[in-house]
């Protein structure tokens, strides 16, 4: 059996989470879908540092489907770019053009998100200063 | 049969006659008092100081040391892959689906419960699909120019083809 490249290791553990939402036995609401993003989260980072890009919204568009449509598509997609690495956490330009084409894939769908971005290192730049 | 000195509180010995605890009071000494029971449970470094607020069941019932994120959750019976959910699960796989829904009684630690509930669904879909294996191997990806440059390559020159 041929070694599964990173990519769709990320998507079957993107899958992973879908089902488990989807196979919750209690009720599922919003902030336990931003808990399992949240774990997620770590993944994304991975991804980016490997130079995946990666389609944020499909992320967004699965969990929204698992979680039976009550987690707002909005809110989840910024849940979900909460969990990106910083620029200044990147060293390459691959990692740097990855990371823009994951906030571009959520920016064509929900405008507002790198304006979002851009306000978060802001202040965390602000802070570390 | 280990012999137990209980009463004493000073000696626990195995089998064969070694000494587990010296005492009580010196096991408990040495543990640090920073809330590191929380973070091994996977709770987060920002309720580290909030041990003394994890519920006893929580702990005793639920942590489970494999887990990266530290809970373990009483599944009462394997459930065959292939009637639960053909078009998902893959042969092979190892499906325990059925969780109890009997859940600790978090009362006012709402993040436990929060966290208690994803852990559930880490579990349920951890054994569809390994969650740990892309961590691994993306883990071992970064710095290694090939496979990271590899699948950068292979993107750049599928858009450069598309264009």
């Amino acid at each position: 059996m041929a070694e599964k490249s990173l990519e769709e290791l990320f998507w079957e553990t993107v899958s992973g989470w879908s089902y488990g939402i989807k196979n919750y036995p209690g009720e599922i609401y919003p902030e336990l879908v931003y808990q399992v993003v949240k774990e997620l989260g770590e993944d994304i980072r991975l991804a980016i540092k490997c130079e995946l890009i990666i389609d944020l919204m499909k992320i967004v568009q699965e969990f929204t489907a698992a979680a039976k449509f009550l987690t707002p598509e909005k809110e989840l997609a910024f849940n979900v770019l909460a969990q990106l690495p910083k620029p200044s956490d990147l060293k390459t330009e691959n990692q740097l053009f990855a990371l823009a084409q994951a906030i571009d894939s959520v920016e064509r769908k929900i405008p507002g998100a790198i304006e979002r971005l851009e306000r978060k290192w802001g202040h965390i730049t602000q802070r570390a200063a | 049969m280990p012999n137990e000195t209980l009463n004493s509180g000073k000696q626990i010995l195995d089998a064969d006659g070694n000494g587990i605890v010296d005492s009580f009071e010196e096991e408990f000494s040495q543990a640090p008092d920073t809330g590191a029971g929380v973070e091994s449970l996977g709770w987060g470094q920002e309720y580290a100081g909030s041990a003394e607020e994890a519920p006893a069941e929580f702990e005793s019932q639920y942590q489970d040391e494999s887990a990266s994120t530290g809970t373990i959750i009483p599944f009462k019976k394997p459930v065959n892959p292939t009637t639960e959910n053909p078009t998902t699960l893959e042969s092979g796989d190892i499906v325990l689906a059925e969780v109890a829904t009997s859940e600790p009684a978090f009362k006012e630690f709402d993040f436990a419960r929060l966290q208690w509930q994803a852990n559930v669904i880490k579990r349920i879909a951890g054994q569809v699909r390994n969650l740990s294996k892309f961590s691994e191997m993306a883990s071992e990806a970064i710095g290694e120019e090939g496979i990271a440059g590899k699948i950068i390559g292979q993107i750049k020159a599928a858009r450069s083809n598309a264009a």
